[in-house]
């Protein structure tokens, strides 16, 4: 391993020059950044990799029964396992994907996972990202130019190959394809994961379109060629969010999307991936429940724990959490990317008395959770070995077979003292090895 | 029972080419419970091949794309349509109907007028909604470009003015408040002029028609075209236009009664 460490800077220099980057808004003004790569890699063992994987298929599978009956039959809020109102009083449930049941019942193709450990060395979910989690092409490019720098190092390891991740997600997108080519669906350069959507329409041997090259007619989707001909969609791999995905039913305003496109879903006729109307299952209100929804579903307990998570809209919980504010972390869950999150421990105490009284007026709002020992992680800064909090994205796939992914993302935080590890707040990533043994 | 004819037009006229131009069109009566659709022909102008489509809440649309230029759109939907009582049973209520949207929310004005009605609020939606109705009459008088496409229940109460759309948000926002589902109805009414709206509300297993700007339930004269949450869910033409300029829309509509 120490022969990747002393290739660090020259393998960061390469990603720079591959455009492996990470675009920002802040302000309005789009910045592109370096995600700053330690060549250190997180290490899974076989067995751990074996349990986290089946917890994850677990999980995913649950979540997408979920999603199926949301919007047709709805038994899960009948049956009151689920409140009604974090079903239907948030934004996440979309009234325009009601009866929409996609190709082969798959809602979520591709599911972004967040699991940290801590320092008791177990696993919980952070958060399940099911709209359009990215990131994955970071730990495939990194392995790709590790591999060249430090060959010795992976024959002297027994990592299993990576690198397969593109042949996975192609078996998902055919499985799910409707008649026709297999596309990725870009709004373009301005995204802040531009350089994956070229990367995996490569490596998934799809046709990388920008919105302007597709269009519907007669409820079919077609790519159009430059030529004038036109191609018939079977599945788009869309890295637009439902919100801007088509004029004619979600936001009129959006110039990224593809009018009509949903009409062509709703015939049958393309497969979107991932389904539109996955934010009813990944809001943090409804996060708090999937233990309960994988015992509705499957009858089995749930594999792995989520953070402990407490929920003032019950009144047990919201006592609990007033009381002890100033130890929990406090999650707005209308947010994502790591914003909206408030450690109880920064606020002074005004702040702490404002949070209080905004919580007790809108108690559906948030949810709070324990602050987990993480168990933390070993970087090379210039050189000089540090500590910092990490996370570990791992990527689920769902096609004939539902499998995950063996690597992940691993992401690390800024400073040694901060606890947000998302890409949008600064900070790296590193490889992820899954052992064959 | 009643045997109804109608016929429906909506025509934009354009100050400039439009080049390429998507719609939506939500025009046509539902085929449901005590309405049935006895005789239809439907077409678009420039002429196209007629695409169906579907939204979330059952409604049909017609859709697709006309890439030749045309400086004038239209729609004419026509036929016969048998008409009933407006009581739809339905055993599973979409909770969606039970909440706010953006155009029916609760704020100052409307939370006043709720609290003086609340004491006549039943377990009967019929009921609640016929005296929020009264309500609403009292303090807002019918008046046409009163308010807007936008306007939204709150404002119009506080303008005291408005016309079927704001009669319809104000009633849905306080049977919502009152804990009833209600929903948002477009369509077509005997005589002559443009579409309506009135209000659903879901009391004893079904829905009950209720018309909130002539004070009465929805009977065989009228005919559903479309339902949703409020107006944004059942917006008759939704288009998107590379081109076009200026827009004129002119709408004519007849139903009369056999």
């Amino acid at each position: 391993m120490y022969g990747l460490i002393e290739h660090t800077d020259e393998i960061n220099r390469l990603l720079a020059r591959y455009g492996v980057k990470f675009g920002i808004y802040k302000n309005n003004v789009f910045n592109e950044r370096l995600f700053p790569f330690d060549t250190v890699p997180r290490i899974l063992s076989a067995d751990e990799f074996g349990f986290l994987s089946r917890g994850l298929r677990q999980r995913v599978t649950a979540l997408n029964m979920f999603l199926n009956d949301i919007y047709t039959a709805k038994r899960i809020v009948k049956d009151k396992v689920i409140p009604e109102e974090f079903v239907y009083g948030g934004a996440g449930y979309m009234m325009e994907c009601e009866g929409a049941v996609p190709p082969k019942g798959i809602f979520c193709h591709i599911s972004g996972i967040d699991l940290v450990q801590g320092s008791d060395m177990r696993w919980y979910v952070l958060e399940d990202n099911l709209r359009i989690p990215s990131g994955a092409s970071y730990p495939m490019i990194a392995r790709e130019l590790c591999r060249r720098a430090s060959p010795d190092t992976f024959r002297a390891n027994s990592v299993v190959d990576n690198r397969n991740y593109g042949e996975l997600l192609k078996k998902v997108l055919d499985y799910s394809n409707c008649g026709g080519i297999n596309v990725v669906l870009t709004p373009g350069r301005f995204n802040s994961a531009f350089f994956e959507h070229t990367y995996l329409a490569e490596k998934t041997g799809s046709v990388f379109a920008m919105p302007q090259d597709l269009f519907v007619e007669g409820n079919v989707l077609y790519y159009s060629e430059y030529s004038g001909r036109r191609q018939r969609v079977g599945a788009v791999y869309r890295r637009i969010s439902d919100d801007f995905l088509d004029p004619m039913t979600f936001r009129a305003d959006s110039l990224l999307g593809v009018p009509h496109i949903m009409d062509a879903y709703r015939a049958g006729n393309t497969a979107i991936v991932n389904a539109p109307g996955n934010s009813v299952a990944d809001d943090k209100g409804i996060y708090y429940y999937v233990p309960a929804m994988i015992k509705y579903y499957l009858g089995e307990d749930a594999i792995l724990s989520n953070a402990p998570t407490y929920l003032p809209f019950y009144e047990s919980d919201r006592k609990y959490v007033l009381e002890n504010i100033s130890r929990l972390v406090i999650k707005d869950v209308a947010e994502s990317g790591g914003y909206g999150v408030v450690f109880g421990s920064e606020l002074s105490l005004e702040q702490i008395y404002e949070l209080k009284k905004l919580i007790s007026k809108q108690p559906r709002r948030f949810i709070a959770q324990e602050v987990i020992s993480f168990n933390n992680l070993r970087v090379f800064e210039n050189g000089v070995p540090g500590e910092r909090k990490a996370d570990l994205r791992a990527f689920v796939l769902m096609g004939e077979e539902t499998v995950v992914w063996q690597s992940g993302l691993t992401r690390f935080a800024k400073d040694a003292d901060s606890f947000i590890v998302n890409s949008s707040q600064g900070g790296g990533f590193k490889d992820t090895w899954v052992l064959s043994r | 029972m009643a045997v109804l004819d109608f016929s429906y037009n909506m025509s934009i006229k354009f100050s400039m080419p439009v080049i390429k131009h998507c719609y939506s069109l939500r025009c046509i009566p539902l085929e449901c419970e005590n309405q049935h659709i006895e005789d239809i022909k439907v077409s678009v102008f420039p002429e196209n091949v007629l695409t169906y489509s579907a939204d979330g809440f059952g409604n049909i649309l017609i859709t697709d794309r006309i890439i030749t230029m045309h400086n004038e759109f239209g729609v004419t939907v026509e036929g016969t349509v048998s008409t009933g009582r407006h009581i739809t049973p339905d055993s599973e209520p979409n909770p969606v109907y039970k909440y706010p949207t953006g155009y029916t929310e609760c704020k100052t004005e409307l939370c006043r007028l709720f609290s003086r009605v609340e004491p006549g609020i039943s377990d009967d939606g019929v009921d609640t909604a016929l005296k929020f109705t009264r309500a609403i009459r009292a303090n807002i008088v019918y008046q046409s470009g009163a308010t807007g496409f936008a306007t939204t229940a709150e404002e119009a109460l506080l303008k005291g003015a408005g016309v079927c759309q704001d009669y319809s948000h104000i009633l849905i926002a306080l049977l919502r408040k009152a804990g009833f589902f209600a929903r948002y109805v477009v369509g077509m009414m005997v005589g002559e002029g443009e579409t309506h709206a009135w209000v659903e509300v879901y009391s004893d297993g079904c829905w009950h028609g209720i018309d909130p700007t002539n004070n009465r339930p929805a009977d065989e004269n009228y005919i559903i075209i479309s339902r949703g949450r409020d107006f944004a869910d059942c917006g008759i033409n939704r288009g998107l236009l590379t081109g076009g300029g200026n827009q004129t829309q002119t709408v004519s509509l007849k139903v009369t009664r056999r």
